[in-house]
């Protein structure tokens, strides 16, 4: 298992947070509500497709709405590797971080 | 039944789109895209939404590419890594492609629209394919070359109405020129017309208040534009106010129109009721079958699906039913949306298009694009060579044919669309003048209009897959000739379209027209005063002669047959046009008489019965001596007293075809039972200006109630040949285009072959060779060019104008010189784009040819 990507990792804590309701639209808006940068629909669909494919995610056909003129929707969801390397992404983060505070890092600055 | 209430939906293009792009089972992205749509739509509102789910869409297709670019697609990355190097690589190459493609493209794209709005006219009511106009053909009443008459009796209506159950609705439609009072100052509205209340059942004109079902029930009600509502009323709320039209009658303005659609075959800005007619005009005269003294137009809402052929196969019937055993008349129908493109009949309501002009159009289009097409087809054969190297490379590699055509068609691509931009920048640029030049108001809107985006991208490619796929698959020999010939010719057609012109604005039309000034009388009181108007006029020394009470010899357009003596009797005579004249009519025309005397007050009887005929008249009837001899027209006899030399009354498109003249007489009911109100008036150059000022000041005195319109007799005139001018000059546009094009493409092909052979260039210099010499040596190919392409292009030239001349009755030849001047601008042309690389090539110092390093 190697590294993520920022942005898989990015989706993958989308779809962990929407739990039973993680699909293109929610994704997207969850990104966008998280990273505060502008997310379209056509920027999540290769990653989700890429991630699937690795098997940290795995997805089911859900139910349609009016609103989305019948079609149903493509519901994705964590598997355990998709866990597994979140969990290793966490814990390397944190050992990369460690000890590290936003205002240590402004004192180092060479003015 | 899942849902009745239906959810806004995104455009079908879109979706459309999207299917496309974004392909999976079961269309979840599809579904993905509608629902931001139908939240966009809940929070925004239709219209935001349409366009903020655009802007969504467009940026989340190059999102969608370049995650998708990041798996599959390291060839296609390499593809355009290597078009775009060649791109900057070869700077010259690409500028001179892009701008001839762009160039040709924008004159697709300027056509394109020009000819699409010339197939819009009347196609936006919700029923147009099931509305007609009724037409009637008066056999052997001529006008203007034509039997047929945009005209039907009053009282057709009804009977439609009545007696045909396959016509849901039928409304008249006329037009009156108004003149409204406001303020105490008169005002000319063209476009008042009156109609029947059906006329909105029928016609999809939206209005923005007032209600359709009543608005022009009641008479001396009417609906106006907000133009009009504009003009008189400002920003009040003109409902309820009171117009005055003819100073005679008030009428309520019930609603406001939006103003009339441009691309319509009648403009309005008036709509009154028809019954208010029954008042001014007497219904009488209106319900009637009989008397054509006015244009009623009738307009018929047919049943869908319902043949129109058989509708009209009942109409001699109604005819007879109605206007009596022996009606003249024949009743035709004509679809709506037919107006615009093929109708030439008489009594028009505008001026309508021409079909041929969209044919010709197309055509120049099509020519242009050959010719950008053309060009890049030479430019990448002539560079393919050089690219065998890297050709060879990518085979050894591993890229077998299939790749090697993909890059090439695939550089071509980005070559045209990258042309499409900037040429679609072009156009925003252009299209103000270019509307303007044509005198249409077209417009270039992607939002609205995204299958024109389509088209205009579906052309791009096609333009890129044709000039990609020929070095792409062939790789043969430089083919510049077929670009010149399409040069040469476009030379010919408007050196010939120009001459043409020339003929005819220097042909002796026969009668004088500098120096006139034309009008048009339609106060009663004036028109009672004219002989007192006339000596009054007359007093001012820079009014040379006055002329009124009589047609002007552009206004002579009726004919009828004439009979003569000698004729036998059952013999049918010959269409003849008929002229009611002042006396003073040839004298102040300048129309020379051969034979007899002019009409005279000295004579009684010439009110009567004096006939003065033109030569043409004469020929026909055979007389040797026609002075003397009997004569009818419209059932006036009388007796011939003079001959007049032949004069044009009609454009030069026409024959000059036999004319009566006989003076004009309040007793005699003259032509077609209408009122002759021209009046011609003859200055001095001197102080133009001031003889207006005074003219307009008597015209004011006798006629305060009308606003004093006038134009210049030579101008009337040219106005008859604008099209041809309008030809001439979009001609003479589109020629430069091409000769552009072309000429980029041979500076290209110059600068490739002078590059090729620098090594042998410097050779020959070190040899000993001439820069003259070496000159000659590059240029010698470019002439044979253009001396081979003029045995295609003159020939083709030469039948194409031949079979435009035709259409003139009066025309000028196409001339050797025509096509020597021609020839000489081709090859002057050819060589001046050659000479800069040849001139560069020939002076180079041979050593930075030949070192090698």
């Amino acid at each position: 298992m190697g590294m993520l990507s920022r942005t898989d990792e990015m989706i993958l804590l989308a779809v962990w947070r929407l739990e039973d309701n993680a699909y293109g639209v929610t994704i997207a808006e969850m990104l966008t509500r998280t990273t505060g940068k502008k997310w379209v629909l056509g920027a999540v669909y290769v990653p989700l497709e890429r991630l699937e494919k690795k098997k940290y995610l795995s997805s089911s056909l859900g139910k349609s709405t009016r609103k989305r003129g019948g079609r149903s929707k493509r519901l994705y969801k964590l598997t355990k590797d998709g866990l597994d390397v979140l969990i290793k992404t966490k814990s390397r983060e944190q050992s990369i971080w460690a000890n590290i505070t936003i205002s240590s890092l402004e004192k180092g600055y060479d003015k | 039944m899942i849902n009745k209430i239906k959810e806004p939906q995104p455009s079908r293009f879109s979706k459309w789109l999207i299917k496309r792009i974004f392909k999976d089972e079961g269309e979840v992205k599809l579904g993905d895209f509608m629902e931001i749509y139908s939240t966009l739509a809940e929070e925004k509102g239709r219209l935001q939404a349409r366009l903020r789910f655009w802007w969504y869409l467009i940026r989340s297709i190059p999102e969608y590419f370049r995650g998708s670019l990041c798996i599959g697609g390291t060839m296609f990355k390499n593809y355009l890594k290597i078009a775009l190097r060649n791109i900057k690589r070869h700077k010259g190459y690409s500028i001179i492609n892009i701008a001839g493609l762009s160039v040709g493209l924008m004159c697709c794209i300027l056509i394109l629209l020009y000819v699409k709005y010339e197939f819009s006219y009347d196609r936006y009511h919700e029923n147009a394919d099931n509305i007609y106009r009724v037409v009637m053909k008066f056999p052997g009443i001529v006008y203007m070359g034509s039997d047929m008459y945009n005209a039907s009796p009053g009282g057709l209506k009804a009977a439609l109405m009545e007696d045909f159950p396959e016509v849901i609705y039928a409304t008249r439609a006329t037009r009156r020129r108004a003149y409204i009072y406001y303020k105490n100052n008169p005002f000319e509205e063209r476009g008042m017309f009156f109609v029947d209340p059906e006329f909105f059942k029928i016609f999809s004109f939206p209005l923005i208040s007032g209600d359709p079902e009543t608005a022009v029930k009641e008479p001396f009600s009417m609906l106006i534009t907000q133009k009009i509502a504009k003009k008189y009323f400002g920003n009040e709320d003109p409902v309820g106010k009171i117009i005055n039209v003819g100073r005679k009658y008030d009428y309520m303005v019930t609603g406001i129109l939006e103003n009339c659609p441009e691309n319509s075959h009648f403009t309005f800005d008036i709509l009154a009721s028809f019954n208010s007619l029954y008042t001014t005009d007497g219904k009488e005269n209106i319900e009637t079958w009989s008397g054509f003294n006015d244009l009623w137009n009738t307009y018929l809402l047919l049943q869908e699906n319902f043949n129109p052929d058989d509708l009209e196969s009942k109409f001699p019937a109604m005819a007879k039913k109605y206007g009596g055993e022996d009606y003249e008349g024949e009743f035709h129908l004509r679809p709506l949306t037919s107006i615009h493109l093929h109708s030439d009949i008489n009594f028009e309501i505008e001026a309508n298009g021409n079909i041929l002009y969209i044919y010709l159009f197309s055509a120049i289009a099509f020519f242009i694009m050959m010719i950008a097409c053309l060009n890049y087809m030479n430019l990448a054969t002539a560079r393919a060579a050089t690219r065998f190297k890297e050709i060879g490379i990518r085979k050894v590699v591993g890229a077998d044919r299939r790749h090697i055509i993909r890059q090439f068609l695939g550089e071509s691509m980005i070559f045209t669309i990258t042309g499409l931009f900037i040429s679609i920048i072009f156009v925003e640029l252009l299209l103000p003048s270019f509307g303007s030049f044509i005198d249409k108001n077209l417009e270039f809107n992607f939002c609205s209009d995204y299958l024109l985006l389509l088209y205009l991208i579906c052309v791009a490619l096609i333009v890129g897959l044709i000039s990609g796929s020929y070095p792409a698959l062939f790789m043969s020999a430089l083919k510049p000739v077929n670009v010149i010939v399409i040069s040469i010719v476009m030379i010919v057609c408007t050196l010939t379209v120009y001459n043409q012109l020339d003929f005819i604005k220097n042909s002796k039309l026969g009668f004088k027209k500098d120096h006139i000034i034309t009008g048009s009388i339609f106060d009663s009181n004036l028109r009672n005063n004219l002989e007192l108007f006339k000596t009054e006029l007359s007093r001012y020394p820079q009014i040379l002669d006055v002329y009124v009470n009589g047609d002007l010899p552009v206004t002579i357009s009726a004919s009828n047959y004439a009979r003569w003596e000698g004729l036998a009797e059952g013999e049918e005579g010959h269409l003849t046009y008929g002229a009611e004249v002042n006396y003073n009519f040839l004298d102040f025309f300048e129309i020379e008489l051969i034979e007899g005397r002019n009409f005279s007050k000295e004579f009684t009887t010439d009110t009567s019965q004096a006939f003065i005929l033109n030569e043409t008249a004469v020929k026909i009837t055979g007389w040797n001596e026609p002075i003397g001899k009997k004569y009818s027209l419209w059932g006036r006899e009388g007796l011939v007293i003079g001959v007049i030399k032949d004069f044009h009354n009609t454009s030069l498109h026409l024959k000059v075809e036999p004319m009566a003249l006989w003076l004009t007489s309040p007793n005699i009911p003259n032509i077609l039972n209408r009122t002759i109100n021209d009046f011609a008036i003859k200055i001095s150059s001197d102080d133009i200006p001031g003889t207006l000022a005074f003219i307009e000041d008597k015209f004011k005195e006798y006629s305060p109630d009308y606003p004093f319109n006038y134009s210049f007799l030579d101008e009337r005139v040219d106005r008859i040949y604008r099209s041809e001018q309008r030809l001439g000059q979009i001609f003479s546009y589109f020629t430069f285009i091409a000769i552009f094009i072309s000429c980029l493409g041979l500076f290209g092909l110059a600068s490739f072959t002078a590059e090729q052979r620098t090594k042998e260039i410097g050779i020959r210099k070190v040899l000993g060779a001439s820069v003259s010499g070496i000159i000659m040596l590059l240029s010698r190919n470019f002439v044979k060019w253009v001396l081979a392409a003029n045995v295609l292009a003159i020939p083709i030239a030469y039948i194409a104008m031949n079979r435009w001349l035709q259409n003139f009755a009066y025309r000028t030849h196409i001339g050797i010189w025509t096509f020597v001047i021609s020839v000489a601008m081709a090859l002057m042309i050819a060589l001046i784009s050659v000479s800069y690389q040849s001139v560069k090539a020939a002076t180079a110092n041979p050593v930075d040819s030949l070192r090698y390093e």
